[in-house]
């Protein structure tokens, strides 16, 4: 169980560097939105990444409260905006509570204890960018957990079309990824 | 399949960060990620609270130092070589007027293939390659099954049946990337 967890975190936090450095490193994006402030944003993915492993450690305590707790801080916390960190900031919160919000999901068979709650930070999450998210991983993620969440309450039509968002994100990324030219 | 052992953590820390690199630059590049996504695609609920902006540098600083090093012995310095993701990836994209709309959604298995296998030449680059896409056709198919499991309970709705539908075709198209990706015996 260890194991597992120190390689999925060790993934994520691959994932937030990752991001980071694709922007710190090319500043090519050319669909989405790049940062004014590029140590902005460097220094989020550092701290996310850095809280990411506090979790990590939280978790393998077995203090899943705790855990809870510090993504649901980092999540309400202070956080860049799109204009001054880019679109990846949006990303990278997009990643924070997808991982909030698995952990929740994974602690009961049905309906989280504060479903509601987990449901407006999703959709209030979904709703970041100035109302405009190009396709990544971290956003089909969420909207994927999101209908999870619904369903779950048996708002099944609801979990239906965020499933379909995800779907079509993933789609967009995979015709991306097949397209690419050498 | 991935190994699991002790290194993992530091070695699955790379792959993300390939896997996030490759991706970001295909999204880039592409013009299948012109569709972007608003607030009202979502199911909606109350407004978004109002944000802060400023996040506390001075703070983060002993952080940042310390993970600065990491970084380093790791092998991604901030000056460590971009060479190392794909070829082309600063150079020009794709050029979207050669590339049909029609072209993505009814791609043979064949045209697949010679896409999928149309990665560069670096061993590295490629694999990255094959993970991103392994890693979203492990996302579709997950989709699908419970697109699928709900599309049992509303078997008489055809939004359901429809969703499912796609979802099953994106499920087996992505796979077959994937497929074709990891398959040494493909020329």
């Amino acid at each position: 169980m260890n194991l597992r967890w120190r390689w999925s975190s060790g993934c994520m936090c691959g994932l937030v560097v990752g991001m980071a450095l694709a922007w710190a490193m090319t500043g090519k994006a050319q669909d989405v939105k790049p940062p004014q402030d590029r140590d902005a944003l460097v220094t989020l993915a550092q701290l996310v990444e850095t809280e990411h492993r506090r979790v990590d450690l939280l978790l393998k305590a077995g203090d899943h409260t705790g855990a809870i707790r510090a993504l649901e801080a980092l999540a309400d916390g202070a956080w860049p905006s799109q204009d001054r960190a880019g679109e990846a900031a949006v990303w990278m919160r997009h990643d924070v509570i997808g991982r909030l919000v698995r952990l929740e999901l994974d602690q009961v068979d049905g309906a989280p204890a504060r479903s509601d709650a987990l449901i407006a930070r999703t959709e209030n999450r979904l709703g970041d960018d100035d109302g405009l998210i190009a396709p990544n991983a971290f956003t089909a993620r969420l909207a994927g957990l999101q209908g999870e969440l619904l369903e779950r309450v048996d708002r099944d039509a609801d979990a239906l079309e965020s499933y379909g968002i995800a779907l079509e994100m993933n789609r967009s990324l995979l015709d991306a990824l097949i397209k690419e030219q050498p | 399949m991935i190994v699991v052992h002790h290194k993992a953590p530091a070695a699955c820390r790379l792959l993300g960060a390939w896997v996030v690199f490759v991706a970001f630059i295909g999204c880039a590049n592409d013009s299948a990620s012109d569709r972007r996504f608003a607030p009202s695609d979502f199911p909606q609920g109350e407004a978004a609270a109002p944000e802060e902006t400023r996040p506390d540098i001075a703070a983060l600083q002993d952080r940042l130092v310390a993970y600065e090093a990491e970084m380093v012995a790791l092998g991604i310095a901030r000056d460590a070589p971009l060479v190392v993701t794909r070829r082309g990836a600063l150079g020009g994209g794709v050029d979207k007027e050669a590339q049909p709309e029609a072209e993505s959604d009814d791609m043979s298995v064949n045209s697949l293939e010679s896409a999928v296998m149309e990665v560069d030449a670096d061993p590295a680059a490629e694999k990255s390659k094959c993970t991103s896409i392994c890693a979203v056709a492990e996302a579709v198919c997950m989709l699908e099954r419970r697109i699928c499991e709900l599309a049992v309970e509303h078997s008489a709705e055809d939004n359901y049946q429809g969703l499912c539908t796609r979802a099953g075709e994106d499920c087996e198209r992505a796979t077959t990337a994937c497929d074709v990706c990891g398959d040494p015996e493909v020329p």
